[in-house]
């Protein structure tokens, strides 16, 4: 494997993780190429172990909210659930590890996976990637995705800004046009009680508007 | 009343045909059948159906550039290959027009309906050739099947890559879609090309949807000219691109060392190159000039596959399919060495099934489903296929 394999393929991650403003297409994005290139057959995205790690200290295992998973149909089921993870898969720098019996807490198939590979996110979490067997390859897989998962973590954190800032306006819009909504009901109701004919027609002569006492008019 | 599971027939010839089924539904009253057509006999369809209507025997098929039995390539007959009792199949036609509807999750609720719990199933798909969003189909197919089936597909349609209908069952024939047909008790397929990534390469630097349109920041067609002058003296045009092409198809590399290897079919008339199969947008790809072909680790990898897969037996029946493509990078010669050196070694009592125009299987690790070209893909055929 030369350096413009690993460059072609580094290329295919840096685009796909450029390409998405929202947080779980951009999850799932990352995974689908991830399990693409690397033949791993299921994948899966913690993003809050550090905070976890950081409350709980010294522990075996962690209840971590599964953010995205793809390739088990057991895992996918659990995708926005909690789920106990033990500390050895998330914990370390990237790494290529033998599962033995580490997955029985979790919700995968079991006695199927024979090795995880875990690349933590820069502090944004970390992604497992397991498979029955290694792939025949001479690229150091546990390596060649940092720069990308440096990238993913800073397209995280993005996505995390775009959907609140989107959220925000989302937000303001609403209450802006429910102000506006309370608004004219107050005018109406103004009308309405006014004793006094009051109506609105526009240029061409068709009325718009009329209060109850304007009505008697005619 | 024959065991075999699987007979090729030279001619198309109805009543030939409907002696086969009478004798074989006798014995298999729940029988439903896989026809594969190479695209001279598309125009016997029809017929076919109204049999299959008579009979009342369920019907499902695909027309491809050409067939192959026990070693050898035709380009007339029919190949038909008998389930014991029909499993769950559906076409779905016309995937690219606008609809509020997302075909791949109907098929996906489908699909779903009919597993059983804790067995094996091998999903296949026949694609016409020339929808060209495949490779995101499967992308969405593993994201709601997981590892609840095993995958394994191939292209229908004509080599010549003109749009023609060229998927059916007992009542239409459609194109642009797919038909699945859901294998229960199966243990999956195995899939490889042994095509080796040279040491030098050039880059395909910009490509959209199916085509390439640039090679090393050049216009690609003028690349192409100018590697076919070098390599065999020829002058390249729309009608012989295919020929020559083949020899110089793009490769996509993928971490785990396998390549993924895409072959332009057609030129295009902006000059732009099109390939069967979806091309990543913007990909970085590289261009394998006349790649290194390994015959001998091809059908050693699909006999060693299908041994982990259904176990070490002799005589049963295999259903293959070979990329039209590669046949014509080989030549004939070459292609039918493979075939009967994987007769050979998986000590089949038969093989059977098409030249295709791409190829689905799951990664060599297992799981992802992943669209190739240029190779090879076959699975145990009938009931019993799990290990």
């Amino acid at each position: 494997m030369n350096k413009e394999h690993i460059l072609a393929i580094l290329y295919d991650m840096a685009l796909v993780i450029g390409g998405e403003v929202k947080l779980q297409p951009l999850l799932i994005k990352t995974l689908q190429r991830l399990l693409y290139h690397t033949g791993f057959p299921c994948g899966m995205i913690f993003l809050e172990v550090h905070e976890k790690t950081a409350a709980a200290g010294n522990v075996e295992s962690l209840d971590l909210i599964l953010d995205q998973a793809i390739g088990d149909y057991g895992l996918t089921g659990h995708i926005g659930k909690i789920v106990t993870v033990p500390a050895l898969l998330l914990q370390g720098e990237a790494a290529v590890i033998e599962v033995g019996d580490l997955l029985k807490t979790m919700p995968c198939r079991q006695a199927y996976y024979t090795y995880a590979l875990r690349l933590p996110i820069d502090g944004c979490g970390v992604i497992l990637l397991l498979s029955p067997a290694l792939p025949y390859t001479d690229i150091p897989l546990t390596q060649i995705f940092q720069p990308v998962m440096s990238n993913l973590a800073k397209a995280i954190l993005l996505c995390r800004h775009n959907e609140a800032y989107t959220g925000l306006l989302l937000s303001e819009r609403k209450l802006a046009e429910e102000n506006l909504i309370e608004s004219e009901d107050r005018l109406h109701t103004l009308i309405d009680a006014l004793p006094d004919a009051i109506f609105f027609k526009d240029g061409e002569g068709r009325w718009l508007v009329t209060n109850p006492a304007a009505k008697t008019l005619f | 009343m024959t065991s075999e599971r699987m007979v090729f027939i030279e001619t198309v010839h109805v009543p030939g045909i409907k002696g086969i089924l009478e004798e074989w539904q006798a014995g298999h009253p729940k029988m439903g059948i896989l026809a594969l057509l190479p695209e001279a006999e598309q125009r016997n369809i029809p017929a076919l159906q109204a049999l299959f209507r008579e009979k009342g025997i369920p019907l499902a098929g695909g027309v491809f550039p050409g067939l192959l039995a026990d070693g050898r390539f035709y380009d007339s007959g029919v190949a038909l290959l008998r389930f014991d009792e029909m499993p769950f199949c559906a076409l779905y036609p016309d995937l690219n027009a606008p609809s509020p509807r997302n075909p791949v999750a109907d098929m996906t609720e489908a699909v779903k309906a009919h597993l059983d719990e804790g067995r094996d199933a091998t999903l296949l798909m026949i694609f016409d050739a020339m929808v060209p969003n495949i490779a995101t189909i499967l992308d969405d197919l593993y994201l709601k099947l997981a590892d609840r089936v095993h995958y394994m597909g191939v292209n229908a349609g004509s080599e010549t890559f003109k749009p023609m209908s060229c998927l059916f069952d007992d009542n239409s024939i459609v194109r642009d879609g797919v038909l699945v047909i859901l294998m229960k008790h199966h243990a999956g397929a195995i899939l490889e090309h042994g095509y080796r990534a040279p040491a030098r390469m050039i880059t395909a630097t910009s490509t959209m949807g199916n085509r390439i349109i640039n090679i090393d920041w050049r216009p690609a067609f003028e690349v192409y000219q100018e590697l076919a002058g070098a390599q065999y003296g020829v002058t390249i045009t729309r009608e012989n691109f295919y020929r020559y092409a083949v020899a110089f198809p793009f490769g996509i590399m993928r971490a785990d060392g396998e390549l993924l290897v895409r072959m332009p079919v057609t030129l295009m008339e902006d000059g732009s190159l099109f390939c069967v199969g979806e091309v990543p947008p913007n990909a970085l790809l590289t261009l394998l000039r006349s790649p290194e072909v390994d015959s001998p680790q091809t059908a050693g990898t699909l006999a060693d596959g299908l041994t982990s897969l259904n176990g070490p037996r002799q005589g049963r029946e295999l259903l293959l399919f070979y990329c039209a493509g590669r046949r014509i990078y080989l030549g004939l010669e070459k292609a039918q060495k493979e075939l009967l050196e994987l007769g050979r070694l998986t000590r089949a009592s038969r093989i059977a099934g098409a030249l295709s125009l791409g190829e689905i299987g799951s990664s060599r690790l297992g799981g992802y489903p992943l669209f190739h070209n240029a190779a090879l893909v076959s699975c145990c055929w009938g009931e019993g296929c799990e290990k």
